[in-house]
């Protein structure tokens, strides 16, 4: 990033006078990204959440609904672990979580869409991960579900000139990513790299943020960050998107990203790439239905 | 015509079945066999067209239907009246707007940049497999707007053929009734139909545009003389074919098109393990097979 833009962001980023905090929640299940489930303490997960009121109970309202029914109902943290187990938990707590810390006031961006793209995200990071074997799903998760969070960050720096990107992107139904940079000068992967680096969210996951619209050959782009471009890629392309028509075509297979988890990835050349995208359109039920789920809490609330 | 099962209304006494594991193995034969996805929350579309076979042969159970397309000597009859279940009735007119969209708003844009660069301002379609005539007549409307727009001062033709002889005829006379005009837009059918009783006739510019034939896609010779195609779209009609007949049926596509040009399925329908030389791209709510400029020697974008 250019150390001019940077330095400028860095100085906002901080000044944003409601600039949530990452909740204590969280903290233990970011520090167990990468851990085997073994090594997990259980007991500090489940005491942390159980401690956030706010988070612990949206986190039930989700074990409760449709998407994760199990027979009897799921009364305590522990319980919802011992019922879905802990790594489905911990992605639950992750978008109660940050749903729930980057609750802006932002009267442009409809907040049901970007949370919908960036659930969807998150769940297509994690199923291609497993199904390309890639080792840490559940940071694939974490990483599709902020790979956007710059816009939020955005819409907190300049209100104003944010309002004028998301109106004129909905109007030229160009991408957002150009619609900044003429505009603000600055686009939403660099805002949201400051913030990651302020909330020291892990490296991977900040570098996510930053590159996902630049990979190409020469930066020479992670695992991780290619996991996301293409999921963001495909929500786009499957009703996940922003909540406009993106008149583009998208050439999976011939993407900088594809090139280089093939690189890694054997399970990636036999991949039905056609079946993959048809589900994704049940998934997107599961996207809305958990949203809903948990911004219908929030409008309860307000 | 595109052919989504995506549309249909749920039947409120399938909804509950869904559940059975049965109608998974159901829907992963009828991939593996077909090429037609149904996802997860379009199940109950599946088990509806089951539910109607599942009553005509009395079976009671999906499990025991599954029997009947699996180990029962006429299993193959069967999975053809199932497949027939699963499609009919599902041709209209402006039958998947992504899919339409997709081709206003980026594939012709996209080809005829390419060929202006050439110097050729014509275009060439084929609707293979076109029924009763819905999906050419919905291209050749569309082609008709663009021509006031991105396409003004271009020539096309589009080339629809079925394999048959009564379907032709029936394409040719151009007449619909509600439901198969259920999707059109009434700017549409004001602007290229004209009411003749209760239902519509296709008007004489819209019908001039397009050369119906029939055409059996697996008598190989016939198909050598179908090039120059810039897009061709054949939905839901190669769910009949085996493996063999369909590989070679989709290299015949693939060598009839121009390089640059696309190859349109049913909204749902899949290439994979069938034809490697295509390669799927997406769409906003759609996906098509592109057949790369490269791949192809001389072959120019």
């Amino acid at each position: 990033m250019n150390p001019t833009i940077r330095a400028e962001l860095t100085v906002r980023v901080a000044s944003i006078e409601s600039l949530p905090t990452i909740p204590a929640a969280i903290r233990p299940l970011l520090d167990l990204l990468g851990s085997p489930t073994d090594d997990v303490d259980m007991e500090k997960v489940v005491e942390s959440v159980a401690l956030d009121k706010t988070i612990a109970a949206q986190v039930l309202r989700v074990c409760n609904s449709a998407l994760y029914a199990r027979t009897g109902v799921v009364e305590t943290v522990r319980g919802g672990v011992l019922t879905l187990g802990l790594r489905r938990i911990q992605e639950i707590v992750f978008a109660c979580t940050f749903c729930q810390s980057m609750r802006f006031k932002d009267t442009s961006f409809d907040p049901l869409v970007f949370w919908r793209h960036a659930l969807g995200c998150a769940l297509v990071s994690r199923k291609l991960s497993a199904l390309i074997e890639f080792p840490n799903p559940e940071l694939a998760y974490l990483a599709g579900l902020l790979h956007d969070i710059g816009f939020q960050v955005n819409a907190q720096i300049d209100p104003e000139r944010w309002k004028q990107v998301v109106q004129e992107a909905l109007a030229t139904q160009r991408a957002m990513l150009d619609v900044e940079t003429s505009v603000l000068g600055y686009t939403h992967c660099q805002s949201g790299r400051i913030l990651a680096e302020q909330w020291q969210l892990p490296p991977e996951i900040a570098d996510a943020i930053e590159f996902h619209h630049m990979v190409d050959e020469e930066a020479k782009p992670s695992d991780l960050v290619s996991i996301v471009r293409i999921a963001d890629l495909l929500c786009r392309m499957r009703d996940m998107g922003y909540g406009y028509y993106e008149p583009v075509r998208v050439d999976l297979m011939g993407d900088p990203a594809w090139a280089q988890l093939a690189k890694t990835y054997k399970k990636l050349a036999q991949m039905d790439l056609a079946l993959f995208t048809f589900e994704l359109d049940a998934l997107m039920d599961e996207v809305q239905a958990m949203v809903d789920e948990i911004f219908g809490v929030g409008v309860a609330a307000h | 015509m595109p052919i989504q099962v995506t549309t249909a209304p749920a039947g409120p006494s399938v909804s509950h079945v869904v559940a059975d594991p049965a109608y998974i193995k159901l829907r992963d034969i009828i991939y593996r066999i077909s090429g037609i996805y149904h996802p997860e929350n379009k199940l109950y579309l599946l088990a509806e067209r089951c539910g109607r076979r599942m009553q005509a042969l009395k079976v009671a159970t999906p499990a025991e239907y599954l029997d009947h397309l699996t180990v029962r000597p006429n299993r193959e009859a069967e999975l053809r009246q199932l497949l027939n279940e699963i499609t009919i009735g599902e041709t209209s007119m402006f039958r998947s707007m992504p899919q339409i969209d997709a081709l206003r708003k980026i594939i012709l844009p996209q080809i005829v940049e390419a060929k202006a660069k050439l110097g050729y301002r014509k275009l060439r379609l084929w609707s293979a497999g076109c029924s009763t005539g819905e999906e050419p007549y919905t291209l050749a409307m569309v082609l008709l707007e663009e021509a006031q727009a991105a396409l003004k001062g271009w020539t096309f033709e589009i080339v629809a053929t079925d394999l048959n002889e009564r379907s032709v005829e029936a394409s040719k006379a151009g007449l619909y009734g509600d439901y198969g005009l259920r999707n059109t837009p009434d700017y549409f059918k004001n602007r290229y139909m004209q009411p003749e009783g209760k239902t519509y006739r296709v008007k004489d510019e819209v019908k001039a545009l397009i050369s119906f034939s029939r055409l059996n896609l697996q008598d190989d010779s016939k198909m050598l003389f179908m090039k120059g195609m810039d897009i061709i779209f054949c939905c839901n009609v190669l769910i009949y074919f085996d493996g063999a007949s369909k590989s070679r049926v989709i290299h015949h596509f693939y060598s009839n098109l121009l390089p640059g040009g696309y190859f349109l399925l049913g909204t749902s329908e899949s290439l994979f393990q069938v034809n490697d030389e295509f390669r799927l791209v997406h769409f906003p709510g759609a996906t098509a097979y592109w057949k790369q400029p490269a791949a192809t020697p001389g072959g120019g974008k």
